[in-house]
């Protein structure tokens, strides 16, 4: 597996007025916490910028941070068109785990799980880390053998997996139902301790305070609409705000990916679909792990404020409407309830979607494109949330220095020429 | 939940249909004039629009058939359904088919198919 | 009971593993609404034939084509469902179905259509009674109201999770032809659902 010497970029809040702690908590109660100080500038836009980056959601402004306190290219804006976390990172189920098959897979998960061991500290914001592990479940042989290939080849990354008999599940999930004559039987797990949750919009507003504090411009409410080249080189957007000039453009939309890469010609391999979410009422804490299963095609875990969060796949056609369609949550939560009966006796109270732009080989895309200065990072399909803090860092390195590190190079988007995939359909934990 | 009409057995829910993708895709032929990159074009490359999108859908619950559907995708309204191997008639539909970056690609252009039915 | 098909009790049949006959009912009804029994052995063919001959296959089998998709003709107890523009589903006397596979394959138009005998890869389920439409709606989305799903309408739909050709034969007489691995998953279906009406399963007549 490629290693990085990675530089967390932890230099931050020089100022202690704007750092957060006990002290910081107590000083502000005398005033009424009317003190604080805001923690990100609304930033207009300049007439030019060393790179601009165009998202604003945890992987935007990671990158924007990391571009700032690595490369110390502090001359640079985040450009969103709607307001900061608005889209997918504001709407996922919050699972973070690095435990996939491929090398290439492993090592950017296992870069971005490393990342989030400690970011709270780097950025002194609290996203609210939670190592509760995520357990897999395996409910037929050959799920079972091929849950054991998948173990042994993230062993040999030096990742942690273990795998679980039905017995260890139930002492480690006691709500699940283990019995051996439901249509989908547990028949074994395995378990990534160190995997777990965090707070989505938390990392958002981390990165977004962090990047701000080093200089960034964030700019909301700002939509591009065009991009400039002379010949082969990018040299400025077009956005709502007017015309921003720069030779450095970053291209972290998502869902959007194929909407901005039109405007430059440039072709992806991404369909955009919906991935929907639902939560159920609150209640006291009864699940402490996150439980993923292919057969019964759902997800789900408990948040902090005590609501069960349940997943599944995408929807089967494409949509830009963050909704989706009713059958998939009906579908999911029948099944859900053959592994967890209590949750029969909950109400659901809310439901969304988001527009997750899915990739033929379920791989991101971290890449340069034909046009100089001009990359993109999409492609993470309904996987993107956890590898928020690697994915950033590995793409500010490439707009930094213009080359792909040993992390970022199997994801470009030559592998659809060359045929190199890297199949992750399996590792995805549901479907594509 | 959509309310497709099947061509032959009327209104039902989408839950009873698959989606095959986009419409329309024309197949290069296999000559010397065909590259990784025109092949990777033609099969790994899609068209994604935020708006009509004409797709395939197969009646999987029902009669099993396949047939054309042009659509909105974010407001999800179905603008035309019309048969296999016929292209759209109405006016978004027809702007929809012009739209689509294949239409001027290389992987099309290889095509004899696509240099007959050309529109 | 309008005379239909002829049933005859021999042999294997899809509901095998069940001890039969079943009866289901809440305590309060005397007597269970719903009838269900299997249709065994029944004769099933799988044609492929294109406008061009359809009137000379209707010919050769004794029997009209019906015009329309989705719909069922019948005569002197042989029956054709329309599955698709070019696709019907013929329903014979049980053991007649290999003969009449042969005279298809060996007639004029032989060349121009296919044969597939799936008399044992479907299954026949008749479900009779004054609240069977109440209890298919229950999994079925098709609306099933007398005005709109009457004698002699077919239609090919999803009832629960299993894919079915759903057919009315009188108001309150339907066949649901599934495939034959679907069938015990129908019958427990049918048996849940129709629970509050009450059910009888007898093993065919």
């Amino acid at each position: 597996m490629a290693k990085l010497n990675i530089d967390r970029g932890t230099r931050a809040f020089a100022r202690k007025s704007k750092r957060y702690s006990i002290f910081s908590i107590a000083k502000n109660a005398a005033s009424y916490h009317q003190k604080w100080q805001q923690a990100w500038r609304h930033a207009e836009p300049k007439s030019t910028y060393d790179a601009v980056i165009i998202g604003g959601g945890g992987h935007g402004l990671a990158t924007a941070y990391y571009l700032a306190n690595i490369h110390g290219m502090t001359n640079i804006a985040v450009i969103e068109k709607g307001w900061l976390g608005g889209g997918n990172t504001g709407r996922n189920t919050t699972i973070i785990r690095s435990n996939y098959m491929w090398d290439e897979s492993a090592a950017i998960y296992e870069h971005a799980l490393k990342l989030w061991e400690g970011l709270s500290q780097d950025l002194n914001f609290n996203v609210m880390f939670s190592q509760r592990g995520v357990l897999t479940i395996s409910h037929s042989e050959h799920e079972l053998k091929g849950m054991s290939r998948r173990v042994h080849a993230i062993r040999l990354n030096g990742i942690d997996s273990d795998i679980l008999s039905p017995s260890e599940i139930k002492k480690l999930v006691p709500t699940i139902n283990i019995d051996p004559n439901i249509r989908y039987p547990v028949m074994g797990g395995f378990l990534q301790k160190r995997a777990g949750t965090a707070r989505h919009d938390a990392v958002a507003w981390g990165y977004a305070r962090a990047a701000d504090e080093l200089g960034v411009d964030i700019i909301q409410n700002c939509e591009v609409t065009g991009l400039r080249r002379n010949g082969n080189q990018i040299t400025g957007i077009q956005t709502t705000k007017g015309f921003v000039k720069t030779s450095k453009v970053g291209c972290v939309v998502a869902g959007h990916s194929s909407i901005i890469a039109d405007m430059a010609n440039i072709r992806l391999p991404i369909t955009s679909r919906p991935l929907q979410a639902i939560v159920s009422e609150p209640i006291k804490p009864i699940l402490d792990t996150v439980i993923m299963s292919n057969a019964v095609h759902m997800y789900i875990s408990q948040s902090d404020k005590g609501e069960m969060v349940l997943g599944a796949g995408v929807d089967k056609y494409n949509s830009y409407a963050q909704t989706g369609s009713w059958t998939i949550p009906e579908h999911m939560v029948a099944a859900a309830i053959d592994l967890f009966p209590f949750l029969s006796q909950l109400r659901m109270l809310r439901q969304w979607g988001g527009i997750v732009d899915t990739c033929p080989d379920a791989s991101p895309i971290i890449s340069r494109t034909d046009i100089k200065g001009l990359y993109f990072n999409c492609g993470w399909g309904t996987g993107g949330f956890k590898a928020t803090p690697g994915s950033g860092h590995v793409f500010a390195d490439l707009i930094a220095n213009d080359r792909p590190n040993p992390i970022a190079l199997p994801f470009g988007l030559k592998r659809f020429e060359t045929g190199y995939l890297i199949d992750e359909h399996g590792a995805a934990g549901v479907a594509h | 939940m959509l309310k497709i009409k099947c061509p032959f057995c009327g209104v039902r829910d989408e839950s009873e249909f698959n989606c095959g993708g986009e419409a329309h895709i024309v197949r290069p032929t296999t000559d010397f004039k065909l590259t990784d990159k025109i092949f990777s074009e033609y099969l790994f490359m899609k068209y994604n629009p935020k708006g009509v999108f004409l797709e395939r859908w197969c009646h999987t619950s029902g009669c099993r058939r396949w047939f054309n559907l042009a659509r909105d995708t974010v407001s999800h309204e179905i603008i035309e359904i019309y048969p296999m191997g016929v292209f759209p008639k109405t006016v978004k539909g027809k702007k929809a088919y012009r739209a689509n970056w294949r239409r001027k690609s290389k992987s099309e252009a290889v095509s004899k198919h696509a240099k007959r039915t050309k529109k | 009971m309008v005379d239909t098909i002829s049933r005859i009790v021999v042999g294997c049949t899809a509901f095998n593993d069940k001890k039969l006959p079943i009866l289901k009912k809440p305590e309060s009804l005397k007597a269970p609404l719903n009838e269900l029994s299997e249709v065994k052995h029944l004769g099933k063919l799988n044609v492929r034939c294109g406008k061009k001959n359809r009137d000379a296959l209707g010919k050769l089998i004794h029997c009209n084509l019906p015009i329309q998709i989705n719909q069922i003709n019948g005569k002197a107890g042989r029956f054709v469902i329309s599955l698709g523009p070019d696709e019907y589903l013929i329903l014979a006397e049980p053991g007649s179905e290999n003969q009449l596979e042969k005279t298809l394959n060996s007639s004029d138009i032989s060349k121009h259509i296919s044969v597939v005998n799936v008399s044992d890869a479907l299954c026949a389920i008749q479900i009779s009674g004054p609240k069977v439409r109440d209890v298919l709606s229950k999994g079925c989305a098709i609306d099933l109201h007398p005005d709109s799903f009457y004698k002699n309408k077919a239609v090919q739909c999803d009832l629960a999770l299993a894919n079915i050709v759903l057919v009315c034969l009188e108001e309150n007489e339907f066949i649901c032809i599934c495939r034959t691995s679907f069938a015990e998953y129908i019958l427990d279906w049918l048996i849940d659902a129709s629970y509050e009406y009450g059910i009888f399963v007898s093993d065919g007549v």
